[in-house]
């Protein structure tokens, strides 16, 4: 009788079944023998999430470890999931996305308190075809942000939930225009963020540019209970290629907008 | 006998033999989510009694009724858990490369998931005994290791 064991699978069945392990499992894989010491590294998704520690500090831990870990060789990483709620170390967090980034990572999701700015590399990536960034209210600081202006030639979906968008010295963003390869974009209770030194109550401008958006959804924020007063600002849409446009979980009507919320729609391929 | 069925496979059994020469039947449109099976089929013909030398007697009958349930759309996650609940880890894995070597897709993934759900937490040494890997670090290379990783060997399970 030919009784063969899981060992005598090749690595790709071996990885199949690290890939619905936890992580502190997956890396315990490590010590399991010489064939099996870099072996977890070849898994293309890693999800990082602190429900699976019993303390931050493990879950902390456990993420500098490998990235430590995956940084000693050429690992490269297709998908990144990330959660953490609660508060995590800036400088942690920055060299996980670093490390994610330049090795070709194609799919980003990840869930992090307000206070955590998000670094410049996750914003320069050329690899990157999908993004899911949703901010936990954390405190009323909106540090994790959008910045001025994105690098991302390969992006086909954009989904930002609670993030910021930084605003230039006359309270006007686009940043999105550079996308060339947009498809979906889907802004979620995101919010302008002024600088300083201008006046919340000047009138901003929140550009929605992009020449070959199909989707398009927005959510706006209508609430602000533990947020810092919101900027006065309107949508400007710009999208020759749109095909959907669902505003507030309806799809869009321009005789239907809430009292607040002004959208411009300047060019679109819908009626 | 009223109408014709739409499919000339649908009412077609076929018959497969295990490594252990016992002989068992699996409806056509089950077979045909089995692609080693399915392959054979093809290679073979359907009124030829399929020989699976690798899958046994034990094991068979369980894949079988995981199909018969996958093919009338019935597959549920209580019926995935009532399946797996009377199973012992080596029972799961004998399964596992069965399904495997059937090339059975489905089972395949629900096994996996359910390998990795029965290894949460184990030991190394629960975890090579399971997948049979014999260990070649020295004590030396291993504790170093160990060391390097401490984050990861937190909270860690009795083996049972």
């Amino acid at each position: 009788m030919n009784k063969s064991g899981l060992n005598d699978l090749p690595n790709e069945i071996l990885l199949h079944i690290m890939s619905f392990l936890m992580i502190q499992d997956v890396v315990k894989t490590s010590v399991l023998s010489k064939r099996w010491k870099n072996l977890w590294k070849h898994l293309p998704h890693l999800k990082l999430n602190t429900s699976e520690f019993s303390k931050p500090l493990y879950f902390s831990e456990c993420v500098s470890g490998i990235v430590s870990s995956r940084s000693m060789g050429n690992y490269p990483l297709c998908t990144l999931d990330f959660n953490r709620h609660g508060s995590f170390q800036h400088k942690i967090f920055t060299e996980l996305i670093k490390h994610a980034m330049s090795n070709g990572l194609q799919h980003l999701n990840i869930v992090v308190p307000s206070n955590i700015g998000l670094p410049y590399s996750l914003f320069t990536c050329h690899s990157l075809t999908s993004i899911y960034i949703s901010v936990s209210m954390y405190d009323i600081k909106r540090r994790t942000r959008l910045p001025k202006h994105l690098d991302l030639p390969a992006l086909k979906n954009l989904h930002l939930d609670s993030v910021g968008i930084q605003a230039d010295h006359n309270g006007h963003a686009e940043p999105f225009s550079t996308c060339t390869e947009l498809t979906n974009l889907y802004i979620d209770e995101c919010v302008l963020v002024y600088p300083s030194s201008l006046p919340r109550k000047v009138e901003g401008k929140l550009n929605v540019t992009n020449a070959t958006l199909s989707n398009l959804t927005i959510k706006d924020a209508l609430t602000h209970k533990r947020m810092a007063p919101v900027p006065n600002y309107k949508y400007v849409i710009s999208t020759p290629k749109l095909i959907s446009f669902t505003l507030n979980g309806s799809p869009f009507l321009a005789s239907s907008l809430p009292e607040r919320l002004k959208v411009e729609l300047q060019s679109s391929s819908m009626t | 006998m009223a109408q014709e069925a739409s499919s000339s496979t649908s009412s077609k059994t076929i018959s497969l033999k295990t490594g252990d020469g016992e002989i068992f039947e699996i409806e056509a449109s089950a077979a045909k989510q089995m692609k080693t099976v399915q392959r054979l089929i093809d290679d073979l013909g359907d009124d030829i009694t399929i020989p699976l030398h690798n899958v046994f007697s034990k094991e068979l009958p369980k894949i079988i009724e995981y199909y018969k349930k996958d093919i009338t759309g019935e597959i549920t996650k209580d019926f995935e858990a009532e399946f797996v609940k009377d199973l012992n880890d080596d029972e799961v894995k004998v399964l596992f490369l069965a399904a495997n070597y059937l090339d059975a897709n489905k089972l395949f993934e629900f096994l996996s998931q359910n390998i990795a759900d029965r290894l949460e937490s184990k030991s190394v040494e629960y975890v090579r005994k399971y997948f049979g890997v014999e260990n070649d670090f020295t004590p030396e290379e291993e504790s170093k290791l160990r060391e390097e990783r401490a984050w990861s060997f937190r909270g860690i399970k009795e083996d049972e």
